[in-house]
This record gives structure tokens, sequence and C-alpha cells, in this order.
């Protein structure tokens, strides 16, 4: 399939910037991994309705998606994972594989192209993350807004950020039960900092207001403390949690511990591709951009959270920017896009104080035992890094996952290898720069494949 | 919304129709449904999103398939299943 722009990635950013495209007359392929438009973000039950206090905007997407489907402008392929881009210079070839069940392998041909591939939770290591019940906070919401389902009859919800109230706002919503909120910093830090006020009361009285509702719901709020470990039953499964806070440490039973602290930037095909990355102020890997979202190559834009965390209302303006940029390269001019650049710069200032105020704690990795396991695919334990670090001398990524399998898992990292980086700097010293946090991010397969799928491709490029 | 049926390692199950895997089986009280390679040890959904690869599961005998993207198909018959498959 050929086409003039592939859009990658079908949350706020993506849907925006495939709408922003195509109206500009641009013919535009979107793909997407997920069942439905929206990412995670917009993540819904096909029924319509949503609980999403945003689902007005979705809705405006959706329809301004389906105009240009039927002036024949866009295609959209769901339920389509990408596992590798290529760029011959001119073009770029993107690999699909359609469906966990493998109906199909596609290739889509097109010489400019939108990265829009979001963001997934940061999960810490503790003790017990790998028992059943422990899951991440974005995989619970995810439940909730795609499945109407609430996992647990008793949930704890803990780590860092406004995330995690509004998420137990959404299972209370669903009927489910949360015991506690477990916060690492202050659930009022941002209420506290006149600056950030002015960059964003509007979503600091959210926060304020999802505290009352959680409140209201019976809800535990324990700020200023961290997940200790997850206490497992005779199936291995959670039972409790131990909760380190500053008065010491309490027990709370549940069923279903969730835990995010902030969100990673997927940026694996933009490494694979060879974009500039930087490290963010959250210490994520993040895709250089310019003032028109444009990479370092000037064929490809970015928008959304992997050019830096800064929530859906930045990825929906990042979106109308990508989009536009790039009908312009090939001459087409629509609106101009001075209200997404200051929604942008508005919420980029706002981010910092987010970020900065709901920050992984220093030296968090310094209280995990030896025996917890870090790489959950290769099931390597902290130890084992530890020792690679001391005794062996290791002091990158890289070095560790030679000597340990760090990383060389299924996920290919993307659950450790932050992780695996914070354990070295806190063992020897050493950060992780940029240059070796792309490395650890590089896969020439950004998805696994069967060998079936692969053969079919080279067979079908000959 | 209609309901399906499924089986899983044996036993009859049903859900909503649209549910993806992992939310079939969460729905009916499971929790767990792969085994790890090196320790035995008991998975099942992690992430959530299609990133982990924790929630691998065997659908009518094909295997590695994330139940947190897959959606269930009436009739199908999942089954637990210890590492991974293709590298056995």
């Amino acid at each position: 399939m050929k086409t003039e722009l592939v859009v990658i990635g079908a949350g706020p950013a993506g849907l925006s910037a495939a709408a922003a495209a195509a109206e500009r007359g641009v013919r535009v392929v979107l793909v997407d991994a997920g069942e439905r438009l929206g990412g995670q973000y917009f993540r819904h039950d096909g029924s319509g309705e949503s609980h999403n206090r945003d689902w007005a905007t979705y809705q405006q997407l959706a329809q301004r998606i389906a105009a240009q489907q039927s002036r024949g402008n866009l295609s959209y392929l769901s339920r389509s994972a990408v596992w590798s881009v290529s760029d011959d210079g001119e073009s770029f070839t993107v690999r699909i594989r359609k469906g966990e069940r493998d109906e199909a392998a596609i290739e889509v041909i097109a010489p400019r192209l939108i990265l829009a591939t979001g963001a997934h939770d940061r999960a810490l290591a503790f003790d017990g993350w790998d028992a059943p019940g422990s899951i991440t906070v974005g995989g619970l919401q995810s439940l909730v807004k795609g499945n109407n389902l609430v996992a647990g009859q008793r949930v704890v919800i803990a780590g860092t950020g406004p995330f995690l109230l509004a998420t137990a706002a959404d299972v209370l919503k669903a009927g489910g039960t949360v015991v506690a909120v477990v916060e690492a910093h202050s659930f009022t830090a941002l209420a506290a900092n006149p600056a950030a006020m002015i960059a964003g009361r509007h979503k600091i009285s959210q926060a304020i207001e999802l505290l009352g509702a959680l409140r209201r719901g019976n809800v535990r709020l324990i700020d200023r403390a961290t997940i200790d470990a997850a206490l497992r039953n005779d199936n291995g499964a959670v039972r409790a949690v131990s909760v380190r806070t500053n008065k010491g440490i309490i027990g709370i039973e549940c069923d279903v511990v969730a835990t995010g602290w902030g969100f990673e930037p997927n940026v694996e095909l933009a490494v694979n591709l060879g974009l500039s990355t930087k490290v963010g102020i959250d210490e994520s890997l993040n895709v250089t951009v310019d003032d028109n979202q444009q990479t370092s190559n000037d064929r490809v834009w970015a928008a959304g959270e992997l050019a830096g965390i800064a929530g859906s209302d930045v990825a929906l303006a990042e979106g109308e920017i990508a989009g536009a940029a790039a009908a312009d390269s090939v001459g087409r001019r629509g609106a101009d896009t001075e209200d997404a650049r200051r929604t942008r710069a508005r919420g980029r200032r706002f981010a910092k104080y987010l970020l900065s105020a709901y920050s992984i704690p220093a030296g968090w990795t310094k209280h995990l035992p030896n025996h917890t396991t870090l790489c959950r695919c290769e099931e390597v334990t902290v130890g084992e890094v530890r020792e690679a670090i001391d005794e062996f001398g290791a002091s990158d990524p890289r070095a560790v996952k030679l000597f340990t399998r760090v990383g060389m898992g299924w996920c290919q990292g993307r659950m450790c290898a932050a992780n695996c980086a914070d354990v070295i700097r806190d063992c020897a010293g050493v950060e992780t720069d940029a240059a070796a946090l792309a490395a650890a991010h590089k896969r020439v397969i950004a998805q696994p494949i069967t060998l079936g799928t692969l053969a079919e491709w080279d067979s079908g490029a000959q | 919304m209609s309901e399906i049926r499924f089986t899983f390692d044996g036993v009859e199950m049903r859900t909503t129709a649209g549910s993806t895997v992992a939310a079939a089986l969460i729905s009916n009280g499971v929790m767990a449904w792969r085994s790890t390679r090196h320790n035995d040890a008991p998975r099942g959904l992690f992430c959530g999103i299609g990133q982990c690869f924790d929630c691998l599961i065997t659908i009518n005998d094909k295997a590695d398939i994330r139940a947190c993207l897959d959606v269930i198909q009436n009739g199908d018959v999942l089954s637990s299943q210890a590492g991974v498959r293709d590298e056995d």
C-alpha cells in the first residue's frame, strides 16, 4: 500500500495529526495497534459513551477522522502493530503485523512519517511486583475504560502523580473498591506552588476535586509513602501490601495493587530510525523536535508523549502542529496553528512543574532486597545485577545486560531498562546518558513477530 | 451486550462479547494464566497495554497471544502456558 503520509498511533496526538494533514488534502494512512481509535487516553468500550472528562474532544476528533475517510483522504488500520520502519532516504517502509492471531502482514510505503507512539507506565520494581494481582495503574485503568471491569475486590493504587487520583476515581465510578491511594510526594504539592498555579490552575483544581471525591468514597489517602512489598497468598498472588510511611511500615489487605510512577515514552521506532533524542526532566528518553514538531529527519515529525511527557492537551496540540507541518512540506496549507501553539506552550510549562513535583525518589533502588525480580521476562534479580556491577565492573545497561540477560526477554527492556539504569546509578554512581539510554531502546524488530511473518515479508519484498 | 462462552483449561466460562481475553479471565476470577520458564512462577496481567508480554496465553493451540490486546471469540479454547512456547 502506498500513500503520502503514515501516522503511527491513534491516541490524542496521532488522531489530531492525521486529521490536520488529511484536512489539508494529504493522503494519510493512520496505523494503530489498538482495537479502536483513541489510544490509551481515549480508550473506550465501543458503546459510544464514556466517563472520560474530555469525551466531547474525542467525539469531535473521531468525526474529523470519519469525514476524511469518507472523502477518501484517510485510511485507518486498526489492530496493526508496527514491527519495523525503514528509510531508504526517499520513502519509509512501515511493516505491520495485523492482530494478535496473525491475520495478515501489511506493508505501507510513504515519503513522510508522523510518529505518535505514546507512552506506557513507568513501573518501579518492588518485592512482589511480579505476583499476579500486581499491575500498572495504566493496566487497571485500561480494563475500566475498555471493558468496564474492575480488577480485584480491594484495590490499592500507589506510586506518584495525579494519574493515581484519576484512576482511583474511575474505579469508584465503575463500582469498584479502592482501599487506599499511596502517593510518594504530597497530594497537594502543586497547589502550594504559585507559579504552577498560574500555568495549570484548571488541572490543579481537577486534582483537588478528585481528592474530594476519593474522600467521599472512603478511600484512605496516604501521602509521602511508598509500597515496600506485596505479600503473596498460597497461590502466589497478592494478598496484601506493606507500605513505608514516615510513621513506619503499615500493612493493607488487598488483592490488586496498581503502581505507576509517571510515564515512559515509546521511542523504539524513533531510535531505530536514528532520530536525535535527549533525556527529559523526568529522566525518560525523548525524541528531539523543533517548533513544528519536526525531528532530526526532515521527513519525520513526532507528536505527543514521545517528544516529552506532557499530557493529552499538549499531545492534541502537537498533533495539530505536526499534521499541518507535514502538509506544509508538500505545499498544502490550511488554517494557522496559533491556538495549538499557545496550548502547547502553556501545557509544557505546567508539565515541567508536574514532573518535578511528582518525580521518582532519588536512590529508590537502595531499599530493594536482593531477591527482588528486576527483569520480569528473564527473571533476573536485583542481587544479580548488583553483583554484575560490584564484582564484574559493569557500569552501563549494555554491560549489565551481557552479564545478566536483563532486558533480553520479550518486553525488550521496556519494563526494566530504566530500573536497571537506576540500580547502576545507586550502586556505582554512574548516570546513564542519552546515548546509552538510546542504545537500550534500540531494537531492529520493535515488536516480537514469528519467523513466519518475517519470512512472509521477506519473500514479498523480493 | 451479548454474552459469549469460552473455556480456560477445560473449565467453561462466560463473558461479555467484545472483552479482551485478559478481561474475560479476570471477570471470571482468574488472575494468573502463565508460569515462568525458570522459576515456574505464576503470571497474569501486568502493563495491560501490550508492552510487557507477561500476559501471554495459548488460544486454540496458538501460543504467545497477548491476552490484554486480543479480543475473545465465542468458542475460544484458552490454555495456560508454561514459559514462552516459541522458545521451547
